[in-house]
């Protein structure tokens, strides 16, 4: 059965994450993905480090190969294709060329100008195939003041806002998210952006150039914040677990080493609920507490009442007791907790894959789940370089020996050239 | 043919509060006809949601709904009337996309559901954005942001160690699975451009945020590791984080060996010490790596340690920004990210425009709409004249 984007095609020139994410969501949604490697290959492979390549890899076993055995790369570059080429060459880049032609889509996030660097920008790949969809991913975009400046999204993240609205209240100390969250976010905007224009290249038969810029997705996440600014003139600050009107809510302690459960109260009927969860009726009509804007004036007293209770049970007991009354209430799991979850497991969200070198593992399925199209982990992360002969041979239609002879000219690679010897980010 | 391709698009946007409008403010901003169905009288709930332009609590001047439903069309209608939801599903006709963000038994009660509606529009893509998805023993649960963050396993490894987990400042878990929904629902709409038939697409936001710790998974699956939370310090190397300086925060970022170059910044001899020379070695001495940068940093402004470290390779700084220094920031107005809007009721303000700039593809410029403003243009089109639109509304059925 046809999966959603069966017959498009993406030349990959991406690393790391945020471009790979991106373009791992278009692969689960059926488009063939095809890793455009250099000769090291996509750093997420790994790094040597004192001469031992970096992990995790499953057992600890870094294997005759690490490179196709780290974990975090095989979760990430699920169904996706890989081959390895030199754009710094002539050859190589000719064979560029030649699989744009074939492609629907190129995208990079390399550091801006990398692609005119090589001679194959825009202008250049619209001569090759004049409806070419191409896609840059930078830290601030291909043009401003900033265009050249190294950015990794951990320091992009206080740029757009994300820092100065998270913290403890009274502590002027930012604090990060526990995830580089810039990264994803910018490779899911990425890849509402190339839908958006198959789409239009579907209706008007025209191709175009896509400029994302980490700053700019980063700050569309905060666009109430930056209205509060423009409109009141205020610039919001943090409020820690707290909400501006819904009371209580907070992250409150349970039985055990570090285990907490949050819960958020909204209306009247969800506070007296709450009241006879606690065993506590009577709380709902105490002055301090019965009507909102005493909850909200006396939050401290309330969850310190709160967390009484709770941290006399498990925080899967307190969610299931607030559940069953409707209210909201969430335990705070751990990744062995949210590897295990009822309610992940029951939607299959964790797959299984077997790699031919890293032997069989999990990850983490498509993010949706369509009625008709059949979505699933269809393949694992490709071996570094495993699909030379079927770009190359079946696509390109170049024979096997000028195959092996661009292999012994180093414009292809079939195993990666040994990296200098760095250290890990 | 010119122009935008996906002007000839219409979605009909039943979403409220943040994760549904936010996937269809991205469809609204590349050109897609997004027409907003609100409940007559109050409209979205988010319009209840503060804060609201001049403090002046009104359902104009929701500064989230501001945000959230700019190029969007509104028109009310009531789909707990049985001539409201007939005329829902002459919308439906005429459709290419249904967003909607109820909780999972909403649409089936109002005999809503994607069966019934592909009978009417097999070309209908419909999408469902919910907090744990359609299915599955937390299908009905209750969720708010909050918790939505806690049960992906985001909040667990964000705060410091001594103090509670933290949330994150913003609705991020909301605005993700938006990002999802939207890639997803255009993914079902292009495959229907091939085929001629629709879809139905499911979305969890419990789904869509655990899909962000595909590190953490990788790290539990092959060293049996549970990542911690670590207030801003990382395991990925030090320094990489947020630290104080002269005049506020600002992130220090070096990979490796090129923490040579904030060496060389720096000046002090001991940060030469061959201890530091490897990302291991400076995870083990954090605090006496962080000690020695102390007085360099407390010296220095963000700009200058700013511009300073983002020139150097395998470097990046981050200075902590607040909303307005975002506002006036040079970059970002150099590539014409904010736009004015004037609004009948909210007045003037800088909004910023979407997350990508496509060449072809200029986000549109619009402002969110008034209640209902759009009722006679949509309403005519079905045919409806104003006499008929006037009794529909002391039905209440607009």
């Amino acid at each position: 059965m046809r999966l959603p984007l069966n017959g498009v095609r993406i030349a990959d020139l991406t690393h790391a994450w945020a471009g790979p994410h991106c373009t791992a969501n278009l692969a689960d949604l059926g488009a063939e993905v095809i890793k455009l490697e250099p000769p090291t290959g996509d750093m997420r492979r790994g790094f040597r480090v004192g001469g031992v390549m970096s992990g995790p890899f499953p057992g600890g076993e870094p294997g005759e190969k690490p490179w196709n055995r780290n974990i975090i790369f095989n979760i990430i570059n699920r169904n996706k294709r890989s081959i390895s080429l030199n754009l710094g060459t002539v050859k190589g880049n000719d064979i560029f060329k030649r699989i744009v032609k074939i492609s629907d889509v190129v995208i990079e996030n390399l550091r801006p100008g990398a692609l005119s660097k090589y001679g194959v920008d825009y202008e250049v790949l619209k001569e090759v195939k004049p409806d070419i969809i191409v896609v840059h991913m930078s830290g601030y975009g291909h043009s401003g003041p900033w265009m050249h400046y190294r950015a990794f999204g951990v320091a992009i993240e206080p740029m757009c806002g994300f820092f100065s609205l998270t913290g403890y209240p009274g502590d002027s100390t930012p604090i990060r998210s526990g995830v580089d969250h810039l990264d994803p976010l910018c490779g899911a905007h990425a890849a509402g952006a190339i839908l958006a224009a198959l789409l239009h290249r579907h209706k008007t038969g025209k191709g175009q150039c896509i400029d994302l810029s980490y700053l700019e997705s980063g700050a569309n996440f905060i666009g109430e914040a930056l209205l509060e600014y423009t409109y009141n003139h205020r610039i919001r600050g943090f409020i820690g677990n707290r909400h501006p009107y819904r009371v209580p809510q907070g992250c409150y302690r349970c039985k055990g080493e570090d285990e907490w459960v949050v819960i958020s109260v909204g209306s009247d009927e969800d506070w007296k609920a709450f009241c006879q969860a606690l065993g506590n009726p009577s709380l709902v009509e105490e002055e301090r507490f019965a009507k909102p804007l005493n909850r909200l004036k006396h939050q401290d007293n309330l969850d310190q009442l709160i967390e009484t209770w709770t941290s006399q049970h498990n925080k899967f007991e307190v969610m299931d007791i607030l559940q069953n009354k409707g209210i909201a209430a969430g335990a705070v799991l751990n990744m062995a907790e949210v590897y295990r979850n009822e309610q992940l497991r029951e939607r299959g969200f964790l797959e299984t894959v077997t790699h031919p070198e890293a032997g069989i593992h999990e990850c983490f399925g498509p993010r949706f789940k369509f009625s008709r199209a059949p979505l699933y982990v269809y393949c694992p992360a490709p071996p570094f370089a495993t699909d030379t002969d079927y770009v190359l041979g079946e696509l390109l239609g170049i024979s096997d020996e000028e195959i092996e002879q661009l292999v012994a000219q180093k414009v292809i690679f079939r195993e990666p050239e040994l990296m200098a010897e760095i250290e890990s980010p | 043919m010119n122009g935008n391709g996906l002007e000839g698009y219409k979605v009909i946007d039943l979403t409220h509060y943040v994760s549904g409008p936010y996937c269809t403010r991205l469809m609204a901003g590349v050109g897609m006809e997004v027409i907003k169905v609100e409940k007559p009288g109050e409209g979205d709930g988010a319009r209840c949601m503060g804060p609201f332009v001049n403090d002046e609590p009104d359902i104009e001047k929701s500064i989230p709904a501001l945000f959230l439903n700019a190029n969007k069309k509104s028109i009310t209608l009531n789909l707990k009337t049985s001539q409201g939801r007939d005329i829902f599903l002459e919308l439906i006709k005429g459709a290419d996309i249904l967003v909607e963000n109820f909780m999972p038994r909403v649409m089936p009660s109002l005999g809503l559901d994607y069966e019934t509606l592909r009978g009417l529009n097999p070309a209908l893509v419909m999408t469902s954005i919910s907090n744990f998805g359609q299915s599955g023993p937390y299908r009905d649960y209750e969720a708010s942001e909050i918790v939505e963050y806690a049960l992906s396993g985001l909040m667990y490894i964000t705060g410091t160690p001594e103090a509670t987990p933290l949330k994150l400042g913003l609705d991020v878990s909301q605005q993700v699975a938006a990002q999802y929904a939207f890639m997803a629902t255009l993914a079902a709409l292009y495959s229907r451009e091939m085929t001629g038939e629709g879809d139905y697409v499911d979305v969890s936001i419990m789904e869509c945020n655990t899909g962000l710790l595909d590190w953490q998974l990788g790290l539990l699956l092959g060293l049996d590791f549970i990542y911690k939370r670590l207030g801003d310090l990382n395991q990925k190397g030090h320094p990489w984080g947020v630290f104080s300086c002269q005049d506020g925060w600002v992130c220090v970022c070096a990979i490796g060996g090129n923490f040579k170059y904030v060496t060389e910044m720096v000046g002090d001899p001991r940060l030469r010490d061959p201890k530091f020379m490897t990302s291991a070695g400076r995870l083990e001495n954090r605090d006496e790596v962080s000690s020695l940068l102390l007085p360099w940093l407390v010296e220095h402004t963000r700009e200058d340690i700013f511009h300073a470290l983002c020139t150097k390779p395998s470097c990046a700084g981050g200075m902590v920004l607040n909303t307005e220094e975002i506002v006036n920031c040079p970059q970002l107005n150099s590539r014409n990210f904010f736009y004015q809007v004037e609004h009948p009721e909210a007045g003037k303000a800088l909004y910023p425009k979407g997350p990508f700039q496509m060449s072809e593809i200029p986000w549109k410029e619009g402002r969110a709409p008034l209640l209902g403003e759009y009722n006679d243009e949509v309403y005519s089109k079905l045919g409806y004249s104003k006499a008929e639109l006037v009794q529909l509304r002391q039905l209440n059925v607009i």
